[in-house]
């Protein structure tokens, strides 16, 4: 826990409840909920960006990259294991995986 | 339309970090919607999932300026804000354009809140309203609303001996707006992000007020896996429960047709709100389901047809 | 140089909204006050303010509307009575602990059922606990005189609360009197700019307003407002004290009339003060010792100056024109609890008047000093608790 994030007096709070700082529920960890780990596997990816956009947490953290043709674009990096929740979504909808063949996203009992 | 690498390059509106359920997929909108346009947006909320899991004091996940005050009053909380801005327009006290975004569950948009939200789209202000509609209240712990499909089990109508689940079929709020004849109104689902941040990029940059309706499916409200929502989704499209459609100037579009329009019971069988309905005894209760989809998804086309 | 007009009390507070020229109007029309939105409505038409109105759909609506564009940087007002203020009782509260300085014009009438449009203070005293800072007027010039005061006090950084001015239905909102409307420019002046504080339109740094407390802190938001109303007493006698320098028009928290030697006192709120202030110069003539304390504060409360103003007299009655139903009439628990701990305490009771309307004659009133008087003479209280004026005692 941030020392900003101590329990404050009545006197250290601006008035009206207000939370002046935005995003910083991202000081927050929810990796904490997870029981399975998405495990992402760069190899077999294609990068379609697919968990990305859907992953409720926004644990797909992104680089910038190549396409095969050279042209820019945004890459998956990695999974931001301080965030991800473990529901799965990312390793249901993740396209080469629901093709069956390869799998880009396993899904892993979390080690206790 | 913004492609997923166009939105890839900015900055989302939400944090991680909130504390919605596993799985939740509220935040595939509500990340998108600083991605989709250059506008500066505040954002209102009404009390519900999204609100309380988004802001517990001393974090924030909005990386826009938020507002929350009530449950039934996002529309004419925002009417203020709106309104505020407008007189800084004609004052000179600022140079930007912002846009206002109002965000409420069905609980807080079909029921408690449309007063507010009606008055508010015929009072004309700048503003986009989104309801994510999950189905139920499911902030309180899944009651029934007006958004709760016919015969679904909640805690307000559980499944008994001689009742099963919801005796109501649902009202058709996007229907309702688009009665207000305003600029704007469409649905769209949470399994489509293509479709989705189109509406989402339309209604906040169309000026005057609009409204998005977006199939959010709740996991534990449908009683489904934490890694169902977005397929749930996209059977609501498939069977036309949820079709994908917008309304501009009173223009149809139909935004998706599927190819083979499958039965409502391969949305309704894959969920455990409706897992009693499988029992003959209440084979009534999905034809009418089915005969209310059908009824829908006619006059949909039949309204596209007729604005082509 | 001010002008002195003849005028409705809702006249005079579409004036002094004219005069603040807010940002943002949102308002419900319902009577007594509907004039003062119709007055500014034409205001606005004429171009004579600034102002956009947002004609709500209901008084919900208003208050979150003058919320939403008060977070958003705004100075904002709004006018309500009875049933309409009870719409907004949520969103008072919400006013409050967001600690926005909304203005809001509160035309005294009763509350339903049943239904009723005609004055008593069951509207205002049912939203005394809402967080709002609450004036009550005599009179049309009073009433104009604390919503020249709201913003200066409202909108003060150690304050940052909304603000009710109240007035009584009819009897001030539909009564012509005359008055003294100051310069608009001098109003201006000593009303000064408003100054926003983490408005949600400042993009650039975007804050989170309205958030989720758990355990862990909404005592100590709560506690941090507690201590506002607190400090926003001294601010009310500081803005007093301007305003009759500016102005000529003293005010302090409370009137006080002819009470430095009175053996037995009348504590009352709004109109009905000028009744018995007639009725004490009457008695006064023929030697009796009578006085008047009129509330113009009564959030915060000024229990310490209260309980000086009363010392030395020998009996007090409470007149409360609402009900709290099962208890004493609110204001009574008030002076009740601001004579706790005076040396002498004189002898006590109330009388719950004027619900609905019910007229209040200057006989009325010397029946109250009669009654006050065979109390003293008896050196007890018979009735603690009764209502004047009501078929069937």
């Amino acid at each position: 826990m941030k020392d900003k994030y101590r329990l404050k007096k009545w006197q250290e709070l601006p008035p009206g409840g207000v939370i002046t700082e935005g995003g910083n529920a991202a000081d927050y960890e929810t990796g904490t909920w997870r029981t399975w780990r998405p495990v992402w596997e760069e190899k077999n990816c294609i990068h379609c960006l697919t968990c990305w956009v859907f992953c409720p947490e926004g644990a797909f953290l992104l680089r910038d990259g190549k396409t095969p043709s050279g042209k820019d674009r945004k890459e998956i990096r990695k999974i931001d294991y301080f965030y991800c929740k473990g529901c799965g979504l990312c390793v249901r909808e993740c396209p080469v995986n629901k093709k069956g063949a390869k799998e880009v996203i396993q899904f892993v009992r979390e080690e206790t | 339309m913004p492609k997923l690498q166009e939105m890839a390059k900015k900055e989302a509106a939400f944090s991680s970090g909130h504390r919605l359920c596993a799985g939740c997929p509220v935040p595939i909108f509500t990340k998108m919607l600083t991605r989709v346009t250059d506008y500066d947006i505040v954002v209102g909320s009404a009390t519900g999932c999204l609100e309380v899991a988004s802001s517990i004091f001393p974090y924030s996940a909005w990386k826009v300026p938020w507002i929350h005050t009530a449950f039934e009053n996002a529309a004419a909380m925002m009417s203020g804000v709106e309104t505020l801005h407008k007189v800084h327009r004609r004052k000179n006290k600022t140079d930007k354009k912002i846009k206002c975004v109002a965000i409420g569950g069905d609980g807080g948009t079909y029921d408690i809140g449309i007063q507010s939200l009606s008055a508010a789209m015929e009072r004309g202000h700048d503003l986009l309203y989104i309801c994510y509609d999950n189905g139920a209240y499911m902030n309180t712990g899944i009651q029934r609303s007006g958004a709760t499909p016919l015969g679904a089990a909640t805690t307000t109508t559980p499944v008994g001996t001689v009742v099963a689940g919801k005796q109501q079929q649902r009202k058709d709020l996007t229907r309702i707006m688009i009665a207000h004849h305003i600029p704007y109104v469409a649905q769209a689902s949470i399994h489509n992000p293509v479709d989705l941040s189109n509406k989402i990029k339309k209604g906040i940059e169309i000026d005057g007020p609009a409204f998005l309706n977006i199939l959010s499916p709740c996991i534990p409200g449908w009683r489904i896996a934490p890694d169902m929502a977005v397929e749930l989704a996209g059977l609501g499209a498939e069977t036309c429960f949820w079709p994908l459609y917008e309304v501009e100037d009173q223009n149809f579009k139909v935004n998706y047709e599927p190819k083979k329009k499958l039965p409502v019971t391969d949305w309704l069988f894959t969920q455990g709100r409706f897992r009693h309905l499988r029992d003959a005894k209440w084979s009534h209760l999905v034809q009418d389901f089915q005969t209310r989809v059908d009824q829908q998804w006619d006059w949909l086309l039949g309204r596209q047809a007729a604005t082509k | 140089m001010p002008k002195t007009i003849a005028i409705t009390g809702n006249g005079a507070m579409a004036e002094a909204m004219r005069q603040i020229n807010p940002d943002v109007v949102a308002a419900f029309p319902i009577t007594p006050s509907t004039q003062i939105i119709e007055d500014f409505a034409k205001f606005v038409a004429d171009g004579k303010v600034d102002t956009e109105l947002i004609t709500v759909e209901s008084e919900h609506s208003a208050m979150s509307a003058c919320i939403g564009a008060s977070v958003a940087g705004g100075r904002v007002m709004t006018a309500t009575s009875s049933n309409g203020l009870a719409l907004m009782w949520e969103m008072l509260y919400i006013a409050a602990s967001m600690r926005q300085p909304v203005l809001m014009t509160v035309v005294n009438r009763a509350i339903s059922a049943p239904i009723n449009i005609h004055c008593d203070h069951g509207d205002s005293m049912g939203a005394r606990d809402a967080g709002w800072i609450q004036f009550y007027a005599e009179n049309n010039q009073e009433a104009y005189d604390n919503m020249i005061m709201a913003p200066v006090i409202g909108e003060n950084m150690e304050v940052r609360l909304p603000v009710m001015v109240c007035m009584d239905g009819f009897i001030i909102s539909h009564s012509i009197e005359t008055m003294e409307i100051e310069e608009d420019q001098k109003v201006r002046d000593f009303i000064g700019e408003h100054t926003a504080l983490n408005s949600l339109l400042d993009t650039d740094n975007p804050v989170t307003w309205g958030a989720l407390d758990l355990h862990d802190y909404y005592i100590e938001h709560r506690r941090g407002q507690q201590e506002a109303m607190y400090r926003a007493k001294s601010v009310i006698e500081d803005v007093s004290m301007r305003f009759g320098e500016e102005f000529g028009r003293k005010y302090d928290l409370f009137e006080s009339y002819c009470l430095d030697d009175a053996d037995r006192v009348v504590v009352a709120i709004n109109s009905v003060a000028g009744e018995i202030k007639e009725v004490i110069d009457e008695l006064r003539e023929q030697g009796e010792k009578v006085g008047l304390l009129k509330i113009r504060l009564f959030r915060p409360f000024p229990y310490a100056e209260i309980a000086q103003a009363l010392k030395g007299c020998k009996i007090v009655t409470v007149m409360d024109r609402s009900t709290s139903m099962g208890a004493y009439g609110p204001l009574f628990s008030e002076i009740s609890n601001a004579l706790y701990d005076a040396e002498a305490k004189p002898l006590l009771y109330n009388r719950t008047y004027g619900l609905g309307g019910r007229v209040m004659l200057l006989d009325d009133i010397k029946d109250v000093f009669k009654e006050s008087e065979e109390y003293l003479n008896n050196g007890k209280v018979e009735k603690m608790f009764d209502f004047l004026n009501v078929r069937g005692g």
